[in-house]
C-alpha cells in the first residue's frame, strides 16, 4: 500500500500489479469454467479411460455413446419435457399475473383507492411465510399431489419480480395513459397496448428470471410428484445422479454398454440439462444489468 | 344537501371507474391468499399435536409449547443451530466481500475484451441449479476418482474427503457457495463502478492521486451506497445456510458439522412425519428471520432512503 514516488516506479509496480491481477482473475475464471469442461469431456470419453482416471480436460477415447444411450432413455426425456412444460406454463402464468397485478399497483393513490393496502398485502409475503410444513400439508389437502399444477401454481406471482415490474411501470409517463383513456381505451387495453409494449426490456428480463427459476426448480418436484414419469428434470437428475437410485443400465444394446459407465452417463445428463441455460445465457447477460437497475438498487 | 349528493355521486363514479383495476388485482390477491396466507395461518401446527387426517384447520389437540420443548431437547439441536449460524454467517460475510474485490480487480483490467470474457464466464454458475452443481461437485471432489484429489495427489497431498470429513465439510459448503455466486455480485458492482463519473478520476489524478488512492477516494465512496444496501438486505440470510446446496451434498457422516435448521425441518417433517416439531423448528427460524429482515428494511429505508414500493 505504498504510495509510488516517481513515474518510473509507478509503471514498474503497475506492471507487476497488472500481471498478478491477470493471473488471479484468470484462475478465478478457470475455476468457473473447468468443472463444466471436465464434465463435458467425461461425457464424451469411453469407459476404460474414465475408469482408469485418465480423463482430464479433453475427452479420451472420444465417443458419443453416452448421448446415444440417453436418446433412447425414456425416463430422461419424460423428465426433460415435463420441465419444458412447467417452464412454459409457469413463465406464462408468472407474466400474466405480474402484468395484471403490477398495472393497478403502479397507479398513484388518487387513481386507485386502497393502493397502499394492496401493496402491503403483497409486500408482507416477503417478510413472513408459513414455511415448508404448512405449505406441504396445504398442497396435499388441495389434492394437488402428483399434479403438474403443484409445480408452478403456488409460485404463480413472484413478489420480488412484481416489485421490479411496478418500478418499471412507474417510469411510464401518465400522459400516455391519459391520452389512451381519452381515446376510449379501458385498463386492459391500456395495459396490453401501451404498458406492455413499452416495457419489453422489463418483461424480457423478468421472463428470463422466471424461466431459469422454473428450469432449475427441483424441490417441489421431490415433495409433490409421486409418479416417476411426472418428475421434473432436476428432481429426476437428483434421483439418478446424486441419490444413485438405481442402475441406469436396464436395457440397451451391448455395443453401447461396452463404452459406458455410470459416470459418463451422469455427465451427459448434466450437460444436456445445462444446454438450455446456455442458450438463454446471452440474453440473461444482455438484460441483467437493466434488470438490477430497475430492481430498486436505485433509491 | 346538494353538496352531499355531489360527493356521493363522485365517489360512486370513482368506484365505478376504478372497478376494473380492483378486478385486475383479484387473481393475484386470491393466489397469494391461498398459497401464502393460508400456510401462514398454518403455523399454528407448531403448537399442536398435528394429525394429518384431521386437516390443516381441523380439530387438533393443542399442546402449547410442547413441540418447541421437544425440539430444544433434541441432542443435536445445539449443533444444528451452531452449524446454521457458522455456515450462513461466513456465506454472508464472504459473499459480500468477494464480489467487491473481484469487481475492483476486474475494473483495473486493461484488456477490455479479456475483461468481458472473464465477466461472462464467472457470471455463469449463478444460473445453474444446485442439483447440477452438486452433481458436478460430488464428481470432482470424490476422494478416489475426483479430479481435485487427483491434482492434490499429483502435487503430493493426501486425498481429502471434502464432503465426508467433518473437518472440511463446512468450508467446502462456504467456498463452493461463494464460488457459484460471486460472479453475479461482481457484475452488479461492475455496473455500478462504470456509472461513476469519470471526471472524478480525472480530478483526483490532477491532484496527484495514484491508482490506489483513486480507488480509496473515488471508487469505494462511489460504491458506498450499494455496498451498504447489499449488507443491509442480506441480513435476513443470517439463518439461511442454503438448503438447496446442503441437502444435496451432505450425508450422515457429516451431520455433526453440516446439519442445518432447514435440513432438520425437512427430515423431521417429511421423512419422520413429525409435523408439529418440524413446523416449530421452521417457525423458530422464520421468527428470527422476520425480525432481522424487518429491521434491515427499516434501516435501509430510514438511513439510505431505500423504498421497496
Amino acid at each position: 500500500m505504498k504510495k509510488p514516488k516517481t513515474g518510473i516506479r509507478t509503471s514498474t509496480s503497475r506492471k507487476v500489479f497488472n500481471v498478478c491481477n491477470l493471473i488471479i482473475l484468470t484462475i478465478l475464471m478457470l475455476s468457473c469454467a473447468l468443472p463444466f469442461l471436465y464434465t463435458l469431456s467425461v461425457s464424451l470419453s469411453s469407459k476404460n479411460y474414465v475408469m482408469s482416471r485418465k480423463v482430464w480436460l479433453w475427452p479420451r477415447g472420444f465417443t458419443t455413446a453416452a448421448y446415444q444411450y440417453l436418446l433412447q432413455n425414456k425416463a430422461f426425456w419424460n423428465a426433460f419435457f415435463m420441465t419444458v412444460k412447467v417452464t412454459f406454463f409457469g413463465t406464462l402464468l408468472n407474466l400474466v399475473m405480474l402484468l395484471l397485478t403490477a398495472y393497478p399497483l403502479s397507479k398513484s393513490n388518487d387513481r386507485l383507492k386502497g393502493r397502499t393496502l394492496y401493496a402491503w398485502y403483497f409486500f408482507v409475503t416477503m417478510l413472513v411465510g408459513g414455511g415448508l410444513i404448512p405449505n406441504y400439508i396445504l398442497i396435499n389437502s388441495l389434492g394437488l399431489r402428483d399434479n403438474i399444477l403443484a409445480l408452478f401454481l403456488p409460485g404463480g406471482l413472484p413478489i420480488f419480480n412484481l416489485v421490479l415490474m411496478i418500478n418499471f411501470f412507474r417510469e411510464i409517463p401518465v400522459e400516455l395513459e391519459d391520452a389512451a383513456r381519452v381515446d376510449g381505451a379501458g385498463p386492459i387495453k391500456i395495459l396490453t397496448m401501451v404498458f406492455a409494449p413499452l416495457s419489453k426490456p422489463a418483461i424480457a428480463t423478468i421472463s428470463l428470471f422466471c424461466m431459469v427459476g422454473h428450469w432449475n426448480s427441483w424441490f417441489s418436484g421431490m415433495l409433490y410428484m409421486r409418479s416417476p414419469e411426472k418428475l421434473p428434470l432436476q428432481t429426476y437428475l437428483r434421483n439418478v445422479v446424486i441419490v444413485n437410485e438405481a442402475s441406469q443400465f436396464s436395457t440397451g444394446d451391448m455395443a453401447l454398454l461396452d463404452l459406458l459407465t455410470d459416470d459418463t452417463l451422469k455427465c451427459a445428463q448434466i450437460i444436456i440439462a445445462v444446454i438450455p441455460i446456455l442458450c438463454v445465457y446471452p440474453f440473461l447477460q444482455k438484460y441483467f444489468v437493466k434488470g438490477i437497475k430497475l430492481g430498486g438498487v436505485k433509491g | 344537501m346538494k353538496k352531499e349528493k355531489v360527493v356521493s355521486n363522485t365517489s360512486m363514479r370513482r368506484i365505478k371507474r376504478e372497478l376494473p383495476l380492483h378486478l385486475m388485482l383479484l387473481p393475484g390477491v386470491l393466489l397469494i391468499f391461498i398459497f401464502h396466507y393460508i400456510p401462514l395461518g398454518g403455523i399454528i401446527i407448531a403448537f399442536q399435536d398435528f394429525k394429518v387426517a384431521k386437516g390443516l384447520f381441523g380439530n387438533q389437540e393443542w399442546i402449547g409449547l410442547g413441540n418447541f420443548e421437544y425440539l430444544f431437547k433434541l441432542p443435536n439441536f445445539p449443533s444444528v443451530l451452531k452449524n446454521t449460524v457458522i455456515i450462513a454467517g461466513w456465506k454472508v460475510v464472504l459473499g459480500l466481500i468477494t464480489p467487491i474485490v473481484v469487481a475492483l480487480l476486474l475494473n483495473e483490467m486493461i484488456n477490455l475484451k479479456y475483461k468481458r470474457v472473464i465477466q461472462t464466464v464467472i457470471y455463469f454458475p449463478h444460473f445453474i441449479s444446485w442439483i447440477i452443481m452438486s452433481s458436478i461437485l460430488l464428481n470432482i471432489l470424490s476422494p478416489s476418482t475426483g479430479i481435485v484429489n487427483r491434482i492434490l495427489e499429483f502435487i503430493g497431498v493426501q486425498p481429502i474427503y471434502f464432503l465426508g470429513d467433518n473437518r472440511y465439510f463446512r468450508g467446502t459448503m462456504i467456498v463452493s457457495s461463494i464460488w457459484k455466486n460471486f460472479g453475479y455480485g461482481t457484475v452488479v458492482y461492475l455496473a455500478s463502478i462504470t456509472s461513476i463519473d469519470p471526471e472524478l478520476y480525472d480530478a483526483a489524478s490532477i491532484d496527484g492521486a495514484g491508482r490506489l488512492r483513486q480507488l480509496w477516494h473515488v471508487t469505494l465512496p462511489g460504491l458506498r451506497a450499494l455496498i451498504i444496501l447489499m449488507m443491509v438486505l442480506r441480513m435476513d440470510d443470517f439463518l439461511n445456510a442454503g438448503f438447496d446446496q446442503i441437502y444435496n451434498l451432505y450425508n450422515t457422516s457429516v451431520y455433526e458439522t453440516g446439519d442445518i435448521i432447514d435440513t432438520l425441518v425437512y427430515r423431521l417433517g417429511l421423512q419422520r412425519a413429525m409435523y408439529g416439531a418440524a413446523a416449530a423448528a421452521g417457525l423458530f427460524k422464520s421468527a428470527i428471520s422476520t425480525v432481522l429482515i424487518s429491521l434491515s428494511y427499516y434501516i435501509a429505508n430510514k438511513f439510505f432512503d431505500y423504498k421497496l414500493f
